[in-house]
């Protein structure tokens, strides 16, 4: 009896748990890649890309526009336009369009809906469109026609060498949680293609403005010295093209605040190799021609620099160089002292860049 | 019929599974009261009290080996003092395990059973949890250490490859400590080793009890390691700011879950499958506890039946209750009660029995 009592219930539970009695099979499904958001006048456009992964081809896409004023209607509309199930388990890149990062409230309503749902998975990709985001679903890409895959590739490839400060919802959102600012990088047609040079400033939840591609490298620089990937110096010294090669860069960074003066200093030695110069010509020999070098060099990096920095005080006025999170972790008494007049101690502050820079090698020829 | 002794160890590996589960639950709290992230002095303080606590309470559960706390406070306090106790235990228990149990299918259903009603996945728990509670404490105590090879130790490493591009730096400010919030949230940092309650009725079931004071001290340690641990992981994921608006803190960590080569539509799934076991093995542990505590109180000779009374109430309780999230704004008072009395009802009965011993001495 007993042995009958343990089948029966084997033989039950072995139907019961099975639990796939309202699953969706693959086939059946439509997995969002990519997801562009737009603002119009009433509502947001948005714009996905799927490919046709249930087709054996992954070269090929769907790409729909639909009106709709959040995610949830997004997928509530988009649910009852298909017969197929809407997923975004594997979406791997949103764009934002650049009249969305605009307005403030918007970009919180849509940064709170990703935040809020225990579905969207928060390390999502993130990128803000040059224009439209629409536009950049819609480009056909040659060697890659998936978009979601190609920019989702190029944003880890970006973060992984340093080129841009963020590449996930979940940085962006902790950065904006911890700063109040955020540099997301910017995502541009490029002929056939897209490229990704620039980085948009967020500031409290509105875009602010661009950084050029040497600027987001300078700000690179400043934020992660160990990691961050300087682009070729090039100079023109005595009539002779150099171009230079940072192989390795190390920094101390002094902030203080005194009463309402911040004062911001970074200390950079930057190690250089000379990356190409002239066959035939043997001034670098000579000691002094590359002193001349070095100053050159030196010239060209902070002209940048200076400008971003000045940018970022005066043009953007937003502490995109984290000053402040470090103020709070180092310096908490004096910090919040001036806490809520910050944006006005950093326009003022007084930041500097030190830079003393050595040449490591001419390379396999004097 | 069913009760037989557990081994030291296994008594360790249920306490410190209880307390992980209340830490967990109880994170927020700790990451919203204290103004900065420095909550792990908090839990260092905690800690201490309660290590300190240690060494007369195990005298005294020494001295009645085959006691748990109603007992001893059966043979220490007048009748009517010592049905207190138990009825209280018996109220805790039955409030914390129902506590756990709605957080614990809230999560399911936010997770996993989007179209499950709650009360559903409530009634599912408490049937398979009481299964197991009516074996008795050899089969709880076998579950728990299967649940910390299986679950436990899986869902540590893997809270490890959530700190991918985590910022160390979120460690700090440290000075000026907000001494005012450390203290504040000691109460529920003490209410947080859960286990402290538990020991006081899994001691008098340990084989060898000569063990049992240096086993609740490895408790208290390992567990406090694990609290600091897991805080440090929240703190350094999210940084403070961010920490305090998390509801449930490591279902969000289980987000960032990042392992190379793993791939899965939701890695997250995996982590809270975990969790899942942890907290049911919690709910067995405390739901036996109770029904141990039922029996002293009624003095029956058996106690695996007392899991029917649980179920209407702890089904009730639940249900009626709302989740920790939503009680996080009242329960300051209640978890100082709380936490109080968890502290004081062992160390009172210690400090009973001594004067009564001393009292007998001086007789003899």
């Amino acid at each position: 009896m007993k042995n009958i009592k343990i089948l029966f219930i084997t033989l039950t539970a072995s139907l019961m748990l099975v639990g796939c009695w309202d699953s969706v099979e693959i086939n059946k499904r439509e997995y969002l890649y990519a997801l562009g958001i737009d603002k119009n006048t009433d509502n947001l456009t948005f714009t996905a890309e799927i490919p046709k992964i249930n087709e054996g081809s992954e070269e090929q896409r769907i790409v729909y526009t639909k009106e709709s004023a959040d995610f949830a209607e997004f997928y509530a509309v988009s649910y009852l336009h298909s017969e197929k199930a809407i997923s975004d388990r594997l979406m791997q890149v949103i764009v934002l369009g650049e009249d969305v990062v605009r307005e403030s409230e918007t970009v919180k309503r849509i940064f709170d809906e990703i935040q809020r749902s225990p579905q969207i998975n928060r390390r999502v990709k993130i990128c803000i469109a040059k224009g439209k985001a629409q536009d950049i679903i819609n480009t056909e890409i040659p060697g890659n026609p998936i978009v979601g895959r190609f920019l989702s590739d190029m944003l880890v490839k970006l973060k992984r060498e340093n080129y841009q400060d963020i590449y996930t919802f979940d940085e962006a959102i902790l950065d904006i949680g911890k700063t109040g600012n955020a540099l997301i990088p910017v995502v541009e047609v490029n002929d056939k293609s897209l490229m990704i040079e620039r980085a948009a400033i967020i500031k409290e939840y509105e875009l602010k403005g661009f950084l050029e591609p040497e600027e987001v490298a300078t700000v690179m620089v400043l934020l992660n010295p160990d990691k961050a990937k300087i682009p070729n110096i090039n100079i023109n010294v005595e009539g002779t093209n150099v171009s230079l090669g940072v192989v390795d860069l190390s920094m101390t960074k002094d902030f203080n605040l005194n009463s309402d003066k911040l004062t911001a200093d970074y200390y950079a030695t930057m190690y250089i190799y000379i990356n190409s110069f002239i066959t035939g010509s043997n001034k670098l020999e000579d000691q002094s021609y590359l002193n001349k070098i070095k100053d050159e060099a030196k010239k060209s990096f902070m002209a940048v620099a200076e400008k971003t920095v000045d940018k970022l005080q005066h043009t953007y006025k937003t502490d995109i160089l984290r000053i402040k999170d470090n103020l709070y972790k180092y310096h908490k008494q004096d910090y919040e002292k001036v806490m809520d007049k910050y944006d006005e101690i950093f326009e003022g502050a007084d930041i500097n860049i030190h830079l003393d820079l050595k040449i490591k090698s001419t390379g396999l020829v004097k | 019929m069913f009760d037989e002794n557990i081994t030291p160890y296994q008594n360790l590996t249920m306490l410190i599974l209880v307390s992980f589960a209340f830490q967990s639950m109880l994170m927020p709290l700790l990451l919203s009261e204290v103004d900065g992230p420095v909550g792990w002095i908090t839990v260092i303080i905690a800690a201490f009290i309660l290590y300190m606590s240690i060494k007369p309470i195990n005298k005294m559960l020494l001295k009645y080996r085959e006691d748990t706390l109603i007992g001893i406070s059966d043979k220490l306090f007048p009748k009517f003092f010592a049905k207190i106790i138990g009825v209280y235990y018996i109220l805790m228990l039955l409030t914390a395990n129902s506590i756990l149990m709605k957080d614990f299918a809230e999560q399911i259903k936010l997770m996993m059973l989007f179209k499950t009603p709650i009360s559903s996945i409530i009634i599912v728990i408490l049937l398979t949890a009481s299964y197991a509670t009516k074996k008795g404490i050899k089969t709880i105590a076998n579950i728990a250490s299967v649940t910390l090879l299986t679950a436990f130790i899986p869902y540590l490493l893997l809270i490890i490859f959530s700190t991918y591009y985590a910022d160390y730096s979120n460690l700090f400010p440290i000075y000026p400590i907000d001494t005012e919030g450390v203290l504040k949230s000691v109460p529920g940092a003490l209410l947080g080793f859960f286990g402290f309650s538990i020991l006081m009725f899994s001691n008098c079931k340990v084989t060898v009890k000569e063990k049992n004071t240096i086993i609740n001290k490895k408790f208290i340690i390992i567990s406090m390691l694990l609290y600091i641990a897991s805080y440090i992981v929240i703190i350094v994921k999210f940084g403070i700011k961010e920490s305090v608006h998390l509801v449930w803190p490591f279902l969000s960590v289980m987000k960032f879950v990042n392992i190379p080569g793993f791939f899965f539509e939701s890695t997250e799934i995996i982590g809270l499958c975990f969790q899942f076991i942890i907290t049911f093995s919690c709910i067995c542990i405390i739901a036996y506890f109770t029904n141990l505590a039922m029996q002293e109180i009624l003095k029956t000779r058996e106690n695996g039946y007392f899991v029917y009374i649980q179920l209407p109430i702890l089904f009730v309780l639940s249900a009626l209750l709302p989740g920790m999230y939503m009680m996080f704004p009242y329960i300051q008072w209640p978890l100082l009660v709380l936490s109080g009395l968890n502290f004081l009802i062992p160390l009172v009965a210690a400090l009973a029995d001594k004067r009564k011993h001393k009292a007998g001495g001086n007789i003899s």
